[in-house]
């Protein structure tokens, strides 16, 4: 006699293999978005392979490179740690404490994200020669990309489900414990993938370690190709930064380990009551006005004291009106393109998980972050004028595709959130409803990732405009963007006509980065939309 | 009439076969329950319904068009298919008016007035008139299925199904929500087709249960006819408590340890002495305290062995004193008084019964 139970359930569990199993012309396009993508990668072999492995050896294993790999680890470990920390403990204060103003630090915090490194870096050390080398690039790096961790790590609170920290509560665990064991594995993938980028764009960094003196791969990959004209031995240093990099993912991937993040009714949930900060109330408010004060104060009083102090500035305003004008058209544009580069990868990475070679391919996109915009620049103008015969190239559309490859994992990282926030079942029931595929994508899809395709494009916007290196080799001639025309000042310390266009880079670049906060505060508030 | 036709539907993901030949008529205005244990394909074949998943083979018709079937296929939009999810999933942008009046047309939404008008009927339906501003997180849980449900009806669907709409809320919340559905769609006179691994749910809610087993219906019928009639014996178990006994089939009576007793369904062919696996619903035992005797007259000796009460009436467990040993029985009993453990029983049946000819005894 079998129970009641095996007679019903003869048939094993049903796989919940709900989603076609194969999006066929999903994949094709992700595919050829990650081929455009593996571009400079291709090129980097490519010069590497017809120098020959003899050569490629001679020019990686010398002193140079172990001092070059020193200087950068070192750094790369302690800005990122200290990004790690200050963003995580800036994104917990925000979203989950009392701390006075929440809603002005949110949009302040990001705000240096919107000054370009350089500009920092030139803020800081052209008040003090004590700004220099290892030192002068660890602070400057710092303040320069820790909204990068805080980002994310905010969304990730704000989402999180604060009944899990109710339950440690109530089993006896103290205040400090759940937030170590709780609240920090919550938002564990968020700062694991915000220290991802900062690491990225740590290796990849130019224009701000040139300023400080401070010798990395990128700063001396810059050197061999833009002084020395040495095409093989930057290629040979670009292949060990790519392994770096590689290092960088595959320890990111590791340590995120087999955990996910479940939720139960993760659409319509409470919004967790703020935590009391009692007396440690004033200090932590100091320590947000420490923060803002050098990481955004600094450069812009630095910037302020230059133009007013300088003689007055020999050029008139229709240069720097038109190179503010480029710099926001190129930007807008590369954000849009990344954008809609992303979203079929991302399509693919959330709605589709599982399947190697998908996910291999999405985490091949993230390479990108990891070679430099000077190697990405030169790929492209060498695949023009190799295959296309100097078509198209010193364009502004081949410098927007540039910008595209480069910042697409901004890109990728802001859509796959948004994405994750409209799930299928949604769409299914809108269809139920008689409304068209389109009506769906309209009413229900965009609507709810608007807000985060917004934060992407934004993140990319703001990313072009602090962008220098492969700006200065694939401008069209004639053309100046707010960085190359800086950078021409400062590099001839014309400190008080350089002053100006930093001080626009930074208003453009600000706009987009308070409208990224809004966005921020209002999906944190949905019962405020009217 | 029959609003709903689905004729050898099959599906498989991967190399697994969930749905083999699924065969089931839904009647026009039903409420109709497909009952079975979870990853016994019910929700594919409510998506298979409701046209978020392709059939490999079959038809589905609804109405008098085919939904899915060889070379046609209508999308979702185009069913009038009323969904209501498991877990709700309403718009979180949208607030509860706007979420009800989400699959009215353009037209009907944007003229002043009208949309309005018809969610706030559907709220005051569902017993939410205040709540049409707030946000779908401001709700509980019992209030975002009604609002789930009032989103589905909106539109006046012609079929309206329901993925185990009730198995988020907790017990006491989830008998009130049922009724409120339950007259919700007899109200709007929709044509339903609820899906729940719940037996009690189906039963007391549906008109109609669908047992679904090994990828096809086992049996369709109402639930008293359900319980009182089973295809055989392992539905006689999933319907309720059953107690199955071996016996001896003889023309239109059976030889059981009660005896002779009368069979409901008499099988001719069958042919004498035929051993068969009998089913005696506890309700149709009857048990009298005190030993086994001349007075008891008859009756199968037993001591409790367990006891449960629920107020209406109560279920014991019961070891009849036999050589050899006869399975346990259940035994529902209304309203006598509570018996210690151990206690001696008389039990008789009353009969008719079922039974089932039981090849693999043949020889025994």
């Amino acid at each position: 006699m079998s129970s009641p139970a095996q007679a019903v359930t003869a048939a094993p569990a049903a796989p919940r293999a709900r989603r076609p199993a194969r999006p066929a012309a999903l994949t094709a396009v992700a595919a050829l978005i990650a081929a455009v993508l593996a571009l400079p990668l291709v090129f980097l072999l490519i010069e590497a392979s017809s120098s020959g492995l003899h050569e490629d050896g001679s020019l990686i294993f010398r002193s140079l490179t172990a001092t070059l790999l020193w200087n950068t680890i070192r750094l790369t470990v302690v800005v990122t740690a200290l990004c790690a920390v200050i963003g995580t403990a800036a994104a917990w204060c925000v979203e989950r404490t009392d701390l006075p103003g929440r809603r002005v630090w949110a949009v302040l915090v990001v705000v240096p994200l919107a000054i370009p490194d350089f500009v920092v870096s030139f803020g800081w050390a052209s008040l003090s020669s004590w700004i220099q080398g290892f030192r002068g690039a660890v602070i400057v790096m710092t303040l320069a990309v820790y909204p990068l961790v805080y980002l994310p790590v905010a969304a990730s609170l704000r989402g999180a489900d604060p009944g899990q920290e109710e339950v440690a509560r109530s089993l006896g665990t103290g205040r400090v414990r759940t937030f170590l064991r709780i609240t920090l594995g919550q938002a564990r993938g968020a700062i694991l993938g915000g220290c991802l980028l900062v690491a990225m764009v740590l290796l990849a960094e130019y224009g701000a370690f040139e300023i400080v003196g401070y010798q990395t791969f990128t700063t001396e990959i810059f050197t061999e190709i833009n002084e020395a004209f040495s095409l093989p031995a930057a290629c040979a240093l670009a292949l060990v930064l790519v392994l770096l990099s590689m290092v960088v993912l595959a320890g990111e991937g590791l340590s995120r380990g087999r955990g996910r993040v479940s939720r139960s009714g993760a659409l319509a949930q409470r919004v967790s009551p703020p935590q009391r900060l009692g007396r440690a109330r004033w200090p932590v408010l100091a320590g947000f006005v420490l923060l803002t004060g050098l990481a955004l104060g600094v450069p812009v009083a630095a910037s302020v004291y230059w133009m007013t102090s300088g003689v007055r500035p020999s050029l008139t305003g229709v240069p720097l009106l038109a190179a503010a004008g480029y710099t926001a058209l190129y930007g807008a544009l590369a954000g849009a393109l990344a954008t809609l580069m992303a979203l079929p990868v991302a399509l693919l990475a959330v709605r589709h998980p599982g399947g190697l070679a998908r996910r291999v391919l999405e985490r091949s996109t993230y390479l990108v972050l990891a070679i430099p915009g000077v190697v990405i620049a030169l790929a492209l103008s060498y695949f023009t004028q190799r295959y296309l015969g100097g078509f198209a190239y010193q364009t502004g559309p081949l410098l927007i595709l540039a910008y595209a490859i480069m910042f697409f994992p901004l890109a990728l990282v802001g859509v796959k959130a948004s994405l994750a926030r409209a799930p299928v079942s949604l769409d299914e029931v809108a269809r139920s409803l008689g409304q068209s595929r389109l009506a769906v994508a309209l009413r229900v899809t965009l609507r709810l990732t608007g807000p985060g395709l917004a934060a992407a494009f934004c993140l990319v916007f703001l990313s072009v405009i602090t962008e220098l290196t492969a700006t200065l080799i694939l401008i069209p001639t004639g053309v100046q963007t707010l960085a190359t025309q800086f950078w021409a000042y400062e590099t001839n310390l014309s400190y008080a006509q350089a002053a100006p266009f930093a001080l626009v880079m930074i208003a453009v670049a600000a706009i987009p980065s308070i409208v990224l906060g809004r966005f921020f505060n209002r999906s944190a508030d949905p019962g405020m939309v009217t | 009439m029959t609003e709903l036709a689905v004729t050898g539907l099959a599906k498989a993901f991967g190399r697994h076969q969930v749905l083999e030949g699924l065969d089931l008529e839904v009647p026009a205005g039903s409420l109709t329950a497909i009952l079975g244990p979870s990853g016994s394909g019910k929700t594919t074949l409510l998506r298979i319904l409701a046209g978020f998943e392709r059939a490999d083979a079959g038809v589905v018709r609804i109405g008098a068009a085919t939904a899915d079937g060889p070379g046609t296929f209508l999308p979702p939009e185009r069913r009038r298919i009323g969904y209501v999810p498991q877990e709700g999933s309403l718009f979180p942008h949208l607030t509860v008016a706007a979420n009800i009046a989400f699959g009215l047309s353009r037209k009907e939404r944007h003229r002043p007035g009208r949309a309005g008008q018809r969610a706030a009927e559907l709220l005051d339906a569902v017993g939410l008139a205040q709540f049409g501003r707030y946000f779908p997180h401001q709700l509980s849980g019992g209030q975002q299925q009604r609002v789930a449900l009032a989103r589905a009806l909106a539109i006046k669907p012609e079929v309206v199904l329901l993925d185990e709409p009730f198995a988020s809320l907790d017990a006491h919340l989830r008998a009130s929500v049922r009724a409120d559905v339950q007259r919700l769609l007899a109200e709007a006179g929709t044509t339903s087709v609820l899906v729940t691994h719940d037996q009690d749910e189906a039963l007391s809610t549906a008109d109609r249960v669908a047992v679904l087993r090994h990828g096809r219906i086992a049996q369709c019928a109402a639930p008293q006819e359900l319980y009182s009639s089973p295809v055989d014996a392992d539905m006689a178990r999933f319907i309720g408590d059953a107690n199955l006994i071996p016996g001896l089939l003889n023309g239109s009576s059976v030889e059981t340890l009660f005896g002779r007793l009368p069979v409901a369904q008499a099988d001719p062919s069958v042919m004498t002495h035929c051993p068969a696996t009998v089913l005696v619903r506890p309700e149709q035992v009857e048990l009298l305290p005190g030993p086994a005797g001349p007075a008891a007259g008859g009756g199968v000796a037993a001591r409790v062995t367990g006891y449960g009460y629920h107020g209406h009436d109560a279920v014991l467990t019961v070891q009849p004193e036999q050589d050899p040993p006869a399975a346990p029985l259940i035994v529902r009993t209304l309203g006598s008084g509570a018996l210690p453990l151990g206690a001696p029983v008389i039990l008789r049946a009353r009969g008719p019964v079922l039974a089932w000819p039981d090849p693999s005894r043949q020889q025994s």
